[in-house]
């Protein structure tokens, strides 16, 4: 029966092969667009297909599949699903992502003929399950700017962040190693080369979950590694120092369909017992108790 | 336990554990530094070229623990400085050894006003026209104490080499029983990046720059009650806190911790 259904949409598909190429498209062999057209077919008349994901000339398919090996994903206008298929049916893919792309598209399978549109679903029950794609593990990597402020001058520095994150709970354990690079500020008629780094764990929980972006807040302690040396005292001696405080941040993910998505996040330190540059004659050349930054980059979601 | 629980307590025990490091000490431009804490005139002394001396007889410096402009002890410098003509002394010197470029600061207090009949010098730089000479020693600059109209005090640059006095920016009075900073800057090049710059109590009160300033990189300088022909004839100067930097002092600045 489903043989005899996909003979007759393939009839139809060939009365409105025209569209296919400008509606479905995508690099995936398994399922084809060409599969996947005629899947879809049979759930959704041509004419409504073709005005439901109308796309302006010379601008790609609206409609992408791309072949993952074990899974495949299904993007249709800004909606996306990734599906586990470890036994690469190709066929069953297709009925799958055709199913998607018409209830992405909003359009009605009931409208189509034939097949009886619970003909078209019945194979959603003996199909691989779907899965929605939220990574077990998140890494993010990116630059990073931030300021220690409080006391003394404020020092701006530059460097890099790495933040993984575990889970799929509400609230996630989170963990990241910021590295700055030195840097040489003056505080007063000191001049100091500064090299600082930064760890934190925190819990992250999501604020904001939505197709188009992924917004959460974390809170934890951090603990800062300072290294600083005047350079241009009479006697100077590099010195090492550390603090601990608490930790909040906020931050953005923008969904996109491939696993890296960019990120910003925003974060404020407290130190309250950080340590104090002193150097003669100046004396006191202030602490830094509060580190704001911000850093930016690529999120790696993996499974 | 709830693994989220247990992550939280382990970050709350971070924050309450947070540890700390007072103070991370980066170093010092002070070269030397004179305290007289240890109620001797050792860091003066033991120095190259330093000594405390008065002369002639009559003349005296010891510390004191009477008063002081931080800690307990400070140096007493009395003179007796009569109408005789005699020139009186009690000074603390350090020469030679000193870098070409440095800030020299002390904190002086006079317990009472004098009126000043020929001088009253409380901070001398010296030169050498040979440096390895010590017979070659002159004078340079002294900075004084001069009388106003109204019979406070203020001061005076004179400068040995020219005969003449250096004018001020400003003459702002030098306070009687309350303790005040003299702080210079001693370039002494001998192209025309010299430059020698004071300070009173933190107020830029004279600078004579882009000039040559002694013949030789040697220089003296010397924290003094030196006197002559004062009334009353005892002229009391107390000094203390004393140091030569490579970056300025001023007022709040710490020579020691």
């Amino acid at each position: 029966m489903s043989l005899a259904l996909l003979l007759i949409a393939r009839g139809a598909a060939m009365a409105q092969g025209a569209a296919e190429p400008a509606l479905v498209g995508g690099p995936s062999g398994c399922p084809t667009p060409s599969l996947v057209w005629q899947h879809l077919l049979l759930l959704v008349p041509g004419p409504v297909l073709v005005e439901r994901l109308r796309a302006p000339a010379g601008a790609p398919p609206p409609v992408q599949l791309f072949d993952l090996g074990s899974s495949f994903r299904v993007t249709a206008g800004d909606r996306v699903r990734e599906y586990a298929d470890e036994a690469r049916d190709c066929d069953k893919r297709a009925q799958f992502a055709a199913v998607f792309v018409a209830v992405a598209t909003g359009a009605d399978p009931a409208s189509a003929s034939p097949p009886p549109p619970e003909r078209a679903f019945a194979g959603v029950a003996t199909a691989p399950t779907e899965v929605v794609f939220i990574p077990r593990v998140r890494l993010d990597v990116g630059a990073s700017v931030t300021a220690g402020l409080g006391g003394g001058e404020t020092a701006t520095s530059a460097g890099v962040s790495a933040r993984i994150g575990f889970g799929t709970r509400r609230l996630i354990p989170v963990g990241s190693l910021t590295l700055l690079a030195p840097l040489t500020d003056h505080t007063g008629d000191v001049a100091i080369r500064r090299w600082q780094a930064t760890a934190d764990a925190d819990l992250r929980t999501l604020a904001h979950d939505g197709p188009r972006s992924v917004v959460y807040v974390e809170l934890g302690a951090a603990l800062e590694v300072l290294s600083a040396r005047a350079t241009n005292l009479a006697v100077s001696d590099a010195q090492f120092g550390w603090a601990v405080g608490p930790r909040a941040a906020a931050g953005l993910i923008v969904r996109t369909s491939a696993r890296l998505s960019p990120f910003v996040v925003i974060h404020g330190i407290w130190f309250p017992g950080a340590p104090e540059l002193f150097a003669l004659p100046a004396g006191d050349l202030g602490r830094a108790v509060w580190n704001l930054g911000v850093t930016a980059g690529a999120s790696w979601g993996i499974r | 336990m709830n693994p989220a629980r247990r992550v939280t307590g382990v970050l709350l025990a971070l924050v309450l554990a947070a540890g700390c490091q007072d103070r991370l000490d980066l170093g010092s431009n002070v070269l030397w530094a004179s305290l007289f804490e240890g109620g001797t005139f050792d860091e003066w002394t033991s120095a190259p070229g330093g000594s405390a001396d008065a002369f002639p007889s009559g003349n005296t410096i010891a510390v004191t623990d009477a008063d002081a402009h931080h800690g307990t002890h400070a140096a007493l410098l009395t003179i007796d400085a009569g109408p005789d003509g005699t020139q009186a002394n009690a000074g603390l010197v350090r020469k030679g050894g000193l870098p070409v470029e440095a800030y020299y600061s002390c904190w002086y207090e006079l317990p009472s006003s004098v009126t000043v009949g020929a001088f009253w010098i409380l901070f001398k730089i010296r030169l050498r026209t040979d440096a390895g000479d010590a017979s070659s020693e002159k004078e340079f600059y002294d900075l004084e104490l001069v009388n106003t109209p109204d019979g406070s005090l203020a001061l005076r640059l004179y400068d040995h080499q020219s005969g003449l006095d250096v004018p001020l920016l400003l003459s702002p009075a030098v306070p009687v029983g309350s303790w005040f900073q003299v702080e210079a800057f001693y370039r002494n090049a001998q192209d025309d990046t010299g430059r020698l710059t004071f300070w009173l109590n933190g107020v830029q009160v004279v600078d004579v720059r882009d000039q040559p300033m002694a013949p030789t990189p040697w220089i003296e300088w010397d924290a003094v009650n030196v006197g002559e022909n004062l009334t009353p004839s005892t002229a009391v100067v107390l000094i203390d806190d004393c140091a030569v930097s490579l970056s300025r002092v001023g007022l709040t600045g710490l020579i020691a911790e």
